[in-house]
């Protein structure tokens, strides 16, 4: 099944946003399909279009042309925006910038609120998404005195509680420390596995080997888009577009270079294991 | 870290915590009604010991309850000497040169000083055992009829929520800004009145930026989970009125019936 | 010496109910000269410390050197230690008030040094507070005809960090401490930022103190490096020699750069290769040593 598709869509920040004349559209002529169950990481450097692009796909931003489709439905279609959103559900960079609640479980009950699910079934929903998230036991807590992580899991948790079919995170790893980060994946990766379609915007690309897809944008257009393997052989117009091999890719590229060849690697992981393998 | 909350809630497994928060809301206002209601000195006693009875019973220290009307003793007194010296109904009791004392006026004064300290003990009481989160939720709930005249009842609870929450954030925001201009040399703490004024500007912009991009990207993100107003919205917290709740809206009855009784047999 | 800190503790509400010890009993020398790193996470009493560094927090028990100047409660020398010693915070981009660039980066100079006039004989004129502005901007890349008269409100992320730090090394600062100077940027951001520190120490600032998260800058940049938990400072020494110590590190949940991780599998497989922070050095060394054995 087809999650969100982009047909030739054109966006501009001039029309709405009104802050200079003549400014180059954000996206330009993309077209991209994502299916049911893809776990996508989607890169491009500051300014590439891509946060843009994220809330393209749950009709935050409509397109200038062209059309965006969620499920098959547009999201120009005012009637349809809030099984749209419901569907694709989003979360931000900043976790403090995405509670509304002085308290976790009311929290959660935002979204399950909004969509006027009967009580009962909030309670539930509110129990299996902070179960999702390993956060059960922070039901009654201030979110203010939770770590930027755990923050960031709650944030997914008012999410999920809509039930939501793909989860697009723009960002959402960016202001965390390395801990922080590995438990988002954790939690993302394991979602993925339920049959969630998972789309993380990230510029690290170390994070962004660990995906089954990557999407490259560059300057409003795509620029590449197929398995980490085969977005990463092309070294040169990554640099270009100013972004980075991940580290063991680059490391084993010159280890390869020097005679050394351990076949692909795209993790430390991975690399280690070969390391260890040696001999 | 900081912990702001308004009226300093004090948590404690009480009777009182316990109450329905619409119910508490109620009780306080009928509370404040009763104060001034009060025509002889003699019925303060009943009000008085209304609040000491209600103290007790939510288990809070006495201490922590005189301690609210700290911040307005100073107002107190100063309304308190003001009457005295001003009002102008009464036989004299004491003369100095222009200085006149009135009977009737060390009546009013006195009056004044202790509905104004009942009157915040009273209120304090309710932010005392009952959380910020549960006031919100009983402003809208005692609200709602209103929504038949078009008022914007579900929004305000919003907002109040929502300030609730920010409150910290944004403070810890002006503390670390505050930082931030200090370590490149500003001074908030000497110069005469305008001068300090002029060196909030470098907190007081970059904490409006700040508030802005945060406001944006709040809005998003409440869109982004399906917001679209109060409309075909459920509630997941739900108030259940039980016997306490009951029993303490015909005590504070039974106390302006009291003290209306005592005025109309005194007077 | 630049920094010097004996005995150094410090207690968030020491008296109240959420009583927390940030920092304990910390002992460490940073000499002038040094490209200082400190790594350890959230919460871990780093930023508590460097705060220390320019008297934002005052010491409530040990002593502090900073710059030759003593850091105590009363002292009337804490402002030029601030000018002495810069702090860029984490995301510097989000004090920045200036009407207009120049404004913004001339903010500190005036606090630190005041405007000519007959009471500040010792002040600057118009034109050398203009004449310092632009010198900071050029450091920071910047050019002044472009930038200076536009609102630092309506620059992109990587030019208001810039504005920032430009803010900050107009006072000249012999030490300059730096929270996570590079988090929030793109790759490419992130470069040009390090970059651009590494032309201050060159430059105006000779000490630099540096926290971060990535260990690869860390080992790129520093020559030496503290790692704090729970307060204290657990292993003090240089990044070719921490990196050896992964086990340790991996307990208190930090990484290490592949390069050391490569490293130390194969000294435990007995192929002793030097850690070099060069991707490519090092993968040299370690293709012509196994090459040169089995293969």
């Amino acid at each position: 099944m087809t999650a969100i598709e982009f047909k030739n869509v054109v966006f501009s920040y001039s029309e709405d946003g009104g802050t200079e004349n003549n400014i180059e559209p954000a996206v330009k002529e993309l077209s991209l399909t994502i299916e049911q169950g893809e776990f996508i990481a989607l890169c491009g450097h500051n300014g590439s279009g891509k946060s843009t692009v994220a809330r393209l796909m749950n009709g935050l931003l409509t397109p200038k042309s062209g059309e965006v489709l969620a499920f098959g439905e547009s999201t120009q279609n005012k009637k349809k925006i809030y099984d749209i959103r419901k569907d694709v559900g989003m979360i931000f960079q900043n976790p403090d910038n995405q509670m509304i609640a002085t308290i976790v479980e009311d929290d959660i009950a935002f979204g399950p609120e909004n969509i006027g699910l009967p009580r009962e079934e909030i309670g539930k929903r509110i129990d299996f998404a902070l179960g999702a998230v390993d956060m059960l036991e922070f039901k009654q807590a201030s979110p203010y005195k939770l770590s930027g992580g755990q923050k960031q899991r709650i944030a997914i948790a008012g999410v999920l509680a809509v039930k939501p079919k793909v989860l697009v995170l723009d960002e959402s790893t960016a202001m965390l420390d390395p801990k922080g980060r590995r438990e988002i994946f954790d939690v993302i990766k394991s979602l993925n596995k339920e049959g969630m379609t998972i789309i993380l915007i990230t510029h690290y690309m170390d994070e962004a080997a660990l995906f089954d897809r990557i999407i490259v944008l560059d300057n409003g257009k795509l620029a590449m888009d197929g398995t980490p393997k085969e977005v990463f052989a092309r070294q040169t117009e990554l640099a270009e577009i100013g972004l980075k091999l991940p580290r063991a890719t680059k490391l084993n590229s010159y280890f390869k270079e020097n005679g050394l060849d351990l076949g692909e690697v795209l993790s430390t992981d991975e690399l280690m294991e070969k390391i260890c393998q040696l001999k | 870290m900081r912990e702001f909350t308004f009226g300093q809630y004090y948590p404690a497994n009480s009777v009182v915590h316990k109450m329905d928060a619409r119910a508490k809301l109620i009780i306080t206002i009928a509370f404040i009604v009763a104060i001034f209601v009060v025509e002889g000195f003699f019925s303060f006693i009943y009000v008085a010991g209304f609040l000491v009875f209600a103290i007790l019973l939510a288990k809070l220290p006495i201490r922590a309850v005189v301690k609210t009307i700290k911040p307005i003793l100073i107002l107190v007194l100063f309304t308190a000497v003001l009457n005295l010296f001003f009002y102008q109904k009464g036989e004299i009791i004491w003369e100095f040169g222009f200085i006149k004392i009135r009977d009737e006026a060390v009546r009013f004064c006195l009056y004044m000083a202790i509905r104004l300290i009942l009157l915040v003990m009273g209120s304090s009481l309710m932010t005392l055992t009952t959380q910020p989160v549960e006031l919100t939720d009983a402003i809208e709930s005692l609200l709602t009829p209103l929504k038949w005249v078009r008022f914007p009842v579900h929004e305000l609870a919003l907002i109040m929520s929502i300030a609730l929450r920010y409150i910290p954030i944004l403070m810890d925001e002006a503390d670390r800004i505050i930082r931030a201009q200090k370590a490149r040399g500003a001074d908030f703490e000497s110069g005469n009145i305008f001068a300090r004024a002029k060196a909030m500007i470098p907190i007081l912009i970059p904490l409006l930026v700040s508030s802005f991009r945060r406001a944006n990207e709040l809005a998003d993100a409440m869109d982004a989970r399906c917001y679209s107003g109060g409309a075909n919205r459920t509630k997941f917290k739900q108030f259940h009125i039980g016997l306490n709740d009951v029993m303490g809206v015909m005590s504070v009855v039974s106390l302006i019936m009291l003290i209306i009784t005592t005025n109309a047999v005194l007077f | 010496m630049s920094i010097k800190i004996e005995n150094l503790s410090f207690i968030y509400n020491p008296k109240g109910a959420f009583k927390k010890e940030a920092l304990k009993n910390i002992t460490l020398t940073i000499n002038k000269g040094e490209f200082f790193g400190i790594i350890g996470h959230t919460g871990s009493g780093k930023s508590t410390l460097i705060q220390h560094f320019n008297a934002l927090i005052m010491p409530q028990s040990g002593t502090l050197e900073v710059a030759g100047i003593k850091v105590v409660e009363g002292s009337k020398e804490l402002k030029s230690l601030r000018a002495k010693c810069g702090m860029v915070f984490q995301y510097p981009e989000y004090q920045l008030f200036g009407e207009t660039v120049e404004e913004d980066i001339a903010f500190g100079l005036i606090n630190f040094i005041g405007k000519k006039t007959e009471k500040n004989p010792s002040g600057l004129t118009d034109q050398e507070i203009k004449e310092r502005v632009k010198e900071a901007m050029e450091l920071v890349g910047l050019s002044y005809n472009e930038f200076a008269m536009r609102s630092p409100f309506q620059l992109s992320g990587g030019q208001k960090r810039r504005v920032a730090i430009a803010g900050i090394i107009v006072t000249k600062p012999e030490i300059l401490i730096l929270d996570e100077p590079s988090s929030g940027l793109d790759p490419k951001g992130k470069q040009e930022i390090l970059q651009l520190i590494r032309n201050l120490k060159e430059t105006t600032s000779d000490t630099i103190i540096m926290i971060s998260h990535d260990m690869d800058e860390i080992a790129e940049n520093c020559s030496r490096v503290a790692v704090i938990a729970k307060g204290e400072i657990v292993m003090c020494m240089s990044p070719e020699e921490l990196f050896t110590h992964e086990e340790a590190l991996v307990g208190l949940s930090l990484d290490i750069p592949i390069v050391a991780k490569v490293r130390n599998a194969l000294a435990l497989k007995g192929i002793d290769v030097p850690y070099n922070r060069d991707y490519k050095v090092f993968a040299k060394t370690v293709a012509e040593k196994i090459a040169g054995g089995a293969k």
